[in-house]
């Protein structure tokens, strides 16, 4: 007999705390297969994500070999002088417009796992032990203004310790 | 700083869902239906299926899972949606596992004793 597998949710709406101790699920063979499915999306989608900035990916690629270009003949590079070196190489865009970039696909990729975890945790709990606007507001997108004033570390904290105790 | 809004979880469990079906699988009674089964059939119900190679980690791990629950099920279509839906995975090993051990029938009819290193 599997053990008692509990998550508490502390809720502070409106100044008002309020906290409950909602069940997970039990860790049948479907939530298994539903949790790897979320993952399987998730991964797509990265997949996705990555395609839209072509341009930050390979100047990562580039940024991997010039270092170890350098290491290679036990050298050291600033990232001055990296930076100077891939501007040669890339000279479409400059520096500024790649960290721009790379700095969106760092949100994009950052939001898609906060995505994920959301609908992991949606299918690891049991919403029928929360209260009626509770179970609503938990129902929601992960745009609504619920989940986007939700501490989503947290959150991502139950899903890992979830995944990892039953090896999902 | 805390939101308006805020959610935090707290996750407690005292057994491993995944260590009790790492215990069920070491059963003796599904080592002896192995050494029974010398000349196994390439296919089997678990080929019979998309596997995991073929359709990707989570379809091929749908289909496997189902493909236990209906071992355990035996047949009954209601009992294997319960299974599948309702019953930690490790209470469907540990069905199997018992049911291995009911239904086991040795290939010879030699009775041999477990050394007891006296």
């Amino acid at each position: 007999m599997s053990g008692t597998k509990k998550i508490k949710l502390f809720f502070n709406i409106e100044g008002k705390e309020s906290n409950i101790e909602v069940e997970v699920k039990r860790p049948t063979m479907a939530i298994r297969d539903k949790v790897l499915i979320e993952q399987e999306r998730f991964h797509e989608e990265l997949a996705t994500i990555n395609l839209h900035y072509p341009m930050t990916n390979q100047m990562i690629d580039k940024a991997q070999k010039v270092r170890k270009e350098y290491s290679d003949k036990n050298l050291e590079i600033t990232e001055t002088e990296l930076q100077t070196k891939l501007t040669a190489d890339l000279n479409s865009l400059s520096i500024a417009e790649m960290n721009k970039q790379a700095e969106s696909q760092k949100q994009d990729i950052y939001r898609l796992e906060c995505k994920l975890n959301l609908s992991i945790a949606k299918i690891i709990i049991d919403p029928t032990k929360l209260l009626a606007n509770q179970k609503e507001e938990f129902a929601t997108d992960i745009d609504s203004d619920f989940w986007q004033n939700t501490d989503m570390d947290e959150v991502e904290e139950a899903v890992i310790f979830f995944r990892r105790n039953n090896r999902i | 700083m805390r939101s308006k809004k805020q959610l935090s979880f707290f996750v407690e469990t005292t057994e491993s869902d995944d260590d009790l079906i790492r215990f069920t699988n070491s059963f003796e009674a599904f080592e002896q239906t192995r050494l029974n089964h010398e000349k196994k059939s390439y296919w089997n119900a678990f080929n019979l299926v998309p596997t995991q190679e073929e359709v990707g980690i989570a379809l091929g791990s749908k289909y496997f899972n189902k493909v236990i629950c209906e071992f355990a099920a035996n047949g009954n279509a209601s009992e294997f949606h319960r299974l599948y839906n309702e019953v930690a995975a490790s209470e469907v090993w540990e069905y199997i596992a018992i049911r291995t051990a009911v239904n086991y029938l040795p290939k010879d009819n030699n009775y041999h004793e477990p050394l007891t290193g006296e």
